[in-house]
């Protein structure tokens, strides 16, 4: 059973723990001179494939250096009590600050948009006034709100990157040799993880031979090779790590459909996974924060449904939501022993971009 | 040899300290009870304030001398409310990125203040939810945890253990009935809400704090009514999430329990939940025995110690 112990705190040392040993069941690295990597030839490796994506794309670090959080001081414990009241007030003067400066920049936009130049005037009366001819067309339409240029940009970042990250999802999953089967794929930034299960080594050759068939650049790590025993059978499961570098931003064209806030974009999420028969096992909201002149919500889902639904929702949304930036994209099974039976899972870790209203 | 110990749960506005004889043959006694509301209510305010600690620790001197507590060894207890408890899916082929920073970075998702404000432990923790792996994780304010470590010394105790109470409730129930298959969800009546356990037989699943109302008013301010609706929505809520579209659990056992959970309440909870409800009584363990010479703690009844008792384990 689960001992808990907050006395018992783990000695933290600056160098990070080593994953093993917080997390028994997590596969470790194997030593690759104990592995037998002899159908794996590493000098065939090329370059590693590229994905375009402009570097000023906010950073993905999520990370502080900071002091030893595990440890807790012993100087803090002293027999007198320590004074907290010295930072409390310098921390109600900055929240003052900032809600004078959001008010300030708030009143200018709005005489910003009061008074912004090149407003037309109403003609004065008698005045011939040149109109275009009617084409038959409804004129009373008012156009789409102009998307604003630091908005654009992001939107094309987000559709490359997602379009990037769904074709190499979905080129995996169509990707296998004979008697192997993926078990996971991952889509993050910087790299694709999958697991395979196979009957042989031959078995994972020839699914690293399918995969450079489909994707000639890309540099196939084998990460690790463990025996499991499935339906009461010994199989092969390898882990592959494959590196994307970024690079510049894409040129897609961006849809022209008015901004939609976060709200708005989570309803139409949740019509579309109606559509083709998702179901939703987990959603998270996480932090909100502002970027420049833009919103930033970070959003957690896992979504059940075949494969084929989930892959074509998949499209679907990265075609409809420029505002939607996939951080991170997991396929496992649900309740199988491989991808290509039964219901899959999608886990989705989302940022999405809206003006700021 | 009999084991003595000091078993103290702390909630936010309550203590309950109990002398417990603890020997190998799976015997507990409860020595002596006492129970006290705290001069303050433990918030961010009040942790903040100087002196809060000092008054907590005479209190516990006071309650020491009146009933004369005398064991040796200190255990803390406290609400699972004090920390954040999240379990973080993982990948298993993530080995570039260090484990600690994914879970740090998955848990600043969720904190409300600053990553340095919080110690992260992680448990000895081996689930598999959804064909991946989970890592579970609690992030404990370091103002809280100097709050009750400052307490234990200021108090003169010798603290050895510092557990949250969801965890030492769930080994009390595997210890005290071993036999139970399935999930199990204990609802411990606080004063301003229900704590709800989740675990099954390989172990803890889930924690969470459902209040009576949405102004966290006090059981006491509260009808009989309203809390057996505020029930009702608890269970409904858990069984049936708005977010998702099926529900993550299936309850086979449900224990009611608690300092502020009074016996008459039984049969009026019933309609509110298709699983049947029973109330967790220690006394009715057949692998260990819970015995009491206390004749006015036997007519409280043990579930209302039900968290002093989980302490020793």
């Amino acid at each position: 059973m689960l001992k808990v112990n907050l006395m018992n705190l783990p000695d933290d040392e600056d160098q990070p723990k080593k994953p093993e040993q917080n997390i028994p069941e997590v596969p470790t690295v194997t030593d690759r001179k104990k592995m037998d990597f002899s159908f794996f030839d590493p000098d065939e490796e090329p370059v590693a494939e590229t994905i375009t994506e402009t570097p000023a794309s906010p950073p993905e670090e999520p990370l502080r250096q900071e002091e030893n959080p595990f440890s807790v001081a012993e100087e803090d414990l002293s027999e007198e009590e320590p004074d907290y009241d010295s930072a409390f007030p310098k921390t109600r003067l900055f929240v003052f600050i900032g809600i004078g400066v959001v008010l300030i920049l708030g009143a200018l936009f709005l005489i910003y948009k009061l008074y912004r130049p090149g407003t037309t005037e109403a003609p004065a009366a008698g005045q011939n006034i040149e109109r275009p001819a009617s084409t038959g067309e409804n004129l009373t339409t008012p156009p789409p709100p102009a998307i604003p240029p630091a908005l654009q940009s992001r939107y094309r970042q987000n559709m490359a990157r997602n379009t990037e990250g769904l074709r190499f999802t979905r080129g995996f999953l169509n990707s296998g040799a004979k008697n192997t089967d993926h078990t996971l794929i991952v889509y993050t930034s910087d790299q694709i993880l999958t697991s395979v299960l196979a009957n042989s080594r031959d078995d994972i050759a020839r699914y690293r031979q399918a995969v450079k068939s489909r994707f000639p650049n890309l540099q196939l790590n084998i990460e690790t090779v463990e025996d499991k025993f499935v339906n009461g059978r010994k199989k092969l499961l390898a882990g592959f790590s494959i590196p994307i570098k970024p690079g510049r931003g894409g040129s897609a064209p961006v849809p022209s459909a008015s901004p939609l806030t976060f709200q708005e974009f989570q309803s139409q999420l949740r019509a579309l996974q109606k559509k083709y028969g998702i179901k939703t096992a987990y959603r998270k909201v996480g932090e909100r924060r502002r970027e420049r002149s833009l919103n930033i919500t970070y959003f957690y889902t896992t979504l059940t449904g075949s494969r084929t639904a989930i892959m074509n929702f998949l499209k679907e949304v990265t075609q409809r939501f420029p505002g939607m930036k996939i951080n991170k994209l997991s396929i496992y099974p649900n309740g199988a022993t491989s991808l290509s039976q039964g219901r899959v899972n999608a886990r989705l870790e989302i940022s999405y971009f809206a003006p700021q209203s | 040899m009999a084991e003595r110990i000091n078993s103290i749960s702390f909630h936010d506005n309550y203590l309950c300290w109990a002398e417990l004889e603890v020997n190998s043959s799976q015997h507990i006694n409860l020595v002596r009870v006492a129970e006290s509301p705290l001069p303050f209510t433990l918030n961010y305010n009040t942790l903040k304030t100087g002196g809060s600690a000092g008054q907590a620790a005479q209190l516990l001197g006071e309650l020491a001398e009146e009933h004369r507590f005398s064991a040796e060894e200190s255990r803390f207890l406290l609400s699972a409310r004090f920390g954040l408890i999240k379990k973080i899916m993982l990948d298993n082929t993530l080995s570039s990125v260090p484990l600690r920073d994914l879970i740090r970075y998955e848990m600043q998702e969720t904190l409300t203040s600053a990553a340095e404000e919080f110690i992260f432990y992680q448990p000895d923790y081996r689930r598999e939810w959804n064909a991946a792996p989970n890592a579970l994780t609690i992030a404990f304010r370091k103002d809280v945890y100097n709050f009750f470590v400052l307490v234990g010394k200021k108090a003169n105790l010798n603290v050895t253990e510092m557990n949250l109470n969801c965890f030492a409730l769930d080994e009390l129930v595997r210890r005290l009935f071993p036999n139970l298959i399935g999930q199990v969800l204990l609802v411990n009546f606080t004063d301003h809400g229900f704590e709800l356990n989740i675990s099954d037989e390989k172990g803890f699943l889930d924690y969470r704090f459902h209040p009576y109302s949405k102004s966290l008013e006090s059981i006491e301010s509260i009808d009989e009514a309203e809390v057996c609706e505020s029930f009702g929505k608890m269970i409904s809520s858990l069984l049936h999430p708005e977010a998702v579209d099926h529900s993550l659990y299936s309850i086979s056992h449900l224990f009611v329990f608690g300092a502020a959970f009074k016996p008459g309440w039984l049969e009026k909870l019933q309609p509110y939940s298709e699983t049947p409800i029973k109330i967790l009584d220690p006394f009715e363990s057949s692998e260990w025995q819970i015995g009491c010479e206390d004749a006015i703690l036997r007519s409280l009844g043990a579930s209302r110690f039900v968290e002093v008792l989980a302490n020793v384990f």
